[in-house]
C-alpha cells in the first residue's frame, strides 16, 4: 500500500506557546485514521500543517511522495464548523470547489450533482444551508469536501456538533460511504467509539504540546455495524485507549 | 413567510394624519392666513396637477444629477474599499483623512465648487459624489473587514484567487452593510443636489424653489417639497426592492428547518 500522507516530526509554536511538540503519522491508501486526544491538544493545528494553511516550525509534510510542506491546494479539509456559505444554494455551495479549478458553472453543477443521492441531499439542491438540519449541512460540508478532492480527506471532528442519534447515523453512513468509495482519510474526533467503529488505525495523542503517545491498529472486521459497539474485541481496545487518555 | 407589521403607518396615525390636513385646509380656506404664507393642500396639490410641466422639467435635472453622483460614488466606493481592503497601505493612508474629512459639512463647500466648476451640473454632481461616497465606503469596508476569516481559509485551501474571495465571501457577505449605506446616502443625496441649486445654479428643482420664492408662489414652494419627498421615498423603496432581489437567501433564515 502507498503512503498517501507522510507527516515527519512536526513542531509548532505558537508566540512561544508549543502546541505541537513531536508528531509523525503515516496514511496508507484506502484506510481511515482517527486522531483523538485531549481537547486544545493541537489536533486542529495538525491538520492547519497538513492542508498548508500553516507552516510548521520544524518537520515535513509529504503527500503522494512529494513535498507539501506549506502549500495549499492537494488535500480536502472538512472544518469543525460547517462554513457553508449562507448566500450560495446547497448545489452552489458543493460545486464552489469544482468552479474554483476553473470548470464551467454547468459543468461543475453537474459533477456534483451526481453525489446528491449517495449523500442523502437528493432534493435540496436549491436550498440555502439555513432551511437544512445539522445532519444535512454537515453532509453537504462532507460533499463539498469531496467535490475539491476525493482521494484524500481529512475531517475535523464532522459530527462534534449533531446529536446522540443523528451522530450514530452519520456514523453509519460515513463506514458505508467509504467502502464505496476510494478514500484515504485522517479523522480527528473526541468519540473513542466513533474513533474505533470507523477507523483501521487510531492515534492517540497526549494533551498541549501534543505529541504521539500511542498507535493502535484495529483489525475488527469491516464492514462494521451497530454489533460491534458490544463485541468484546471493540471494549478491549476502549478500555486500553481510555486508559493512555488517563481517564 | 409572516407578513411584517407595518410600524410607520397605524389607523391611528393615518386617522391624525387627516385631521391636520383638514385643519390646515379649513385654516388656509379661512382667510385667517395668507395665502402665500400658507396655502390649503388641496390648493398645493392642485398645483402640482397644473403646473407638473414645469416641475418635470427641473425635476429632471435634479434626478439626473441625483442619480450621476449617486452611481459614480458606488463604483469609486467600490473601487476605494477593495484596495483598502486589499493594501494595508492604502488602508493606513486614507483611513484617517476618510474619517477626519467627515468633521467638514459636505454642504458649505458647495460654494467652491460653484465658483470652480460654473452653474452647470458638475459642481452638484460632486456634492452629490461626496455625500454618497462616505457611507457606502465605510459599509463596504466594515463588510469586508468582518468577513468569516474561517470561510477565506477554507476558500484558500481550494487554491481560491483573491478574485475569488471577494466574489464567493467578502460581497456577499457585506450586502446588507452595503444595501444600509446605500439607503443613508440615497436619503441625503437629493438634498445635497437641492441645496447644490440653491447655492448657484441654472436648472432642478432647487432653482424651481427659488423662482417660486422670488415671486412669493409660496404653493410651488410647497409643491416642490411634496415632490422631492415623494422623490426620496420612490428612491428607498427602489433600493429595497433591488436589495431583497439580490440576497434571496435572507427570505430563508429565521424560517423553519427541514428534517430528514
Ligand atoms: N493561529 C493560532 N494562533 C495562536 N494560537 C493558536 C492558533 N491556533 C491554535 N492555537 C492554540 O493552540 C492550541 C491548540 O489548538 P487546536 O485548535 O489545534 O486544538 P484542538 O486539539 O483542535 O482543540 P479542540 O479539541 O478543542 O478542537 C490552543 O491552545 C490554541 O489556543
Ligand atoms: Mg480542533
Amino acid at each position: 500500500m502507498k503512503n498517501k500522507i507522510e507527516v515527519n516530526e512536526i513542531k509548532k509554536s505558537y508566540n512561544g506557546l508549543d502546541t505541537i511538540e513531536n508528531i509523525s503519522l503515516t496514511l496508507k491508501e484506502n484506510r481511515i485514521v482517527s486522531i483523538i486526544g485531549p481537547s486544545g491538544c493541537g489536533k486542529t493545528t495538525l491538520f492547519e500543517i497538513i492542508s498548508g494553511l500553516d507552516r510548521p516550525d520544524r518537520g515535513s509534510v509529504f503527500i503522494d511522495g512529494t513535498d507539501y510542506t506549506g502549500r495549499t491546494g492537494r488535500v480536502s479539509y472538512m472544518r469543525q464548523k460547517d462554513l457553508l456559505f449562507p448566500w450560495l444554494t446547497i448545489l452552489d455551495n458543493v460545486s464552489l470547489p469544482v468552479l474554483l479549478k476553473g470548470e464551467e458553472k454547468e459543468s461543475a453543477r453537474k459533477k456534483a450533482l451526481e453525489f446528491f443521492d449517495v449523500f442523502g441531499l437528493k432534493g435540496f439542491e436549491n436550498y440555502y444551508p439555513s432551511q437544512l438540519s445539522g445532519g444535512m449541512k454537515q453532509r453537504a460540508a462532507f460533499l463539498r469536501s469531496y467535490m475539491f478532492s476525493d482521494d484524500i480527506m481529512l475531517l475535523d471532528e464532522p459530527f462534534g456538533g449533531l446529536d446522540a442519534i443523528t451522530r450514530r447515523k452519520m456514523q453509519l453512513w460515513l463506514q458505508e460511504l467509504i467502502n464505496k468509495f476510494q478514500s484515504s482519510i485522517l479523522f480527528i474526533t473526541h468519540s473513542v467509539d466513533e474513533a474505533i467503529f470507523l477507523s483501521d488505525e487510531i492515534y492517540v495523542l497526549s494533551k498541549r504540546p501534543a505529541k504521539v503517545i500511542e498507535v493502535l491498529e484495529i483489525k475488527l472486521k469491516k464492514p462494521r455495524d451497530i454489533s460491534v459497539f458490544s463485541s468484546a474485541g471493540f471494549i478491549k481496545i476502549k478500555e486500553e485507549i481510555l486508559s493512555k487518555l488517563n481517564i | 413567510m409572516k407578513k411584517k407589521k407595518n410600524i410607520v403607518f397605524n389607523f391611528y396615525s393615518v386617522l391624525f394624519f387627516i385631521f391636520i390636513l383638514t385643519a390646515w385646509e379649513i385654516v388656509s380656506r379661512a382667510g385667517s392666513v395668507p395665502e402665500y404664507i400658507l396655502p390649503a393642500p388641496t390648493k398645493i396639490l392642485l398645483s402640482v396637477f397644473i403646473n407638473f410641466r414645469l416641475y418635470w422639467f427641473d425635476l429632471a435635472i435634479t434626478i439626473i444629477e441625483t442619480l450621476s453622483g449617486f452611481f459614480i460614488a458606488i463604483i469609486l466606493a467600490f473601487i476605494t474599499s477593495v484596495l483598502m481592503d486589499s493594501f494595508k497601505i492604502v488602508n493606513k493612508m486614507i483611513y484617517p483623512l476618510l474619517i477626519t474629512s467627515q468633521t467638514i459639512p459636505i454642504i458649505t463647500l458647495a460654494p467652491l465648487f460653484i465658483i470652480w466648476f460654473g452653474y452647470g451640473l458638475l459642481p452638484k454632481i460632486i456634492i452629490v459624489i461626496l455625500i454618497c461616497f462616505f457611507p457606502i465606503t465605510v459599509s463596504l469596508l466594515s463588510g469586508f473587514a468582518n468577513a468569516d476569516f474561517e470561510q477565506i481559509n477554507l476558500l484558500k485551501s481550494m487554491k481560491a484567487s483573491k478574485f475569488h474571495i471577494y466574489k464567493y465571501i467578502k460581497l456577499p457577505y457585506s450586502l446588507p452593510g452595503f444595501f444600509s449605506g446605500l439607503k443613508i446616502a440615497a436619503t441625503y443625496s437629493i438634498m445635497g443636489a437641492t441645496i447644490g441649486e440653491w447655492v448657484g445654479g441654472k436648472d432642478g428643482i432647487g432653482v424651481f424653489m427659488l423662482r417660486a420664492k422670488h415671486s412669493f408662489a409660496t404653493d410651488k414652494v410647497f409643491g416642490a417639497i411634496l415632490i422631492i419627498t415623494i422623490l426620496s421615498i420612490l428612491f428607498i423603496r427602489l433600493i429595497d426592492a433591488i436589495e431583497k432581489r439580490s440576497m434571496p437567501w435572507k427570505n430563508f433564515e429565521k424560517g423553519e428547518v427541514l428534517e430528514e
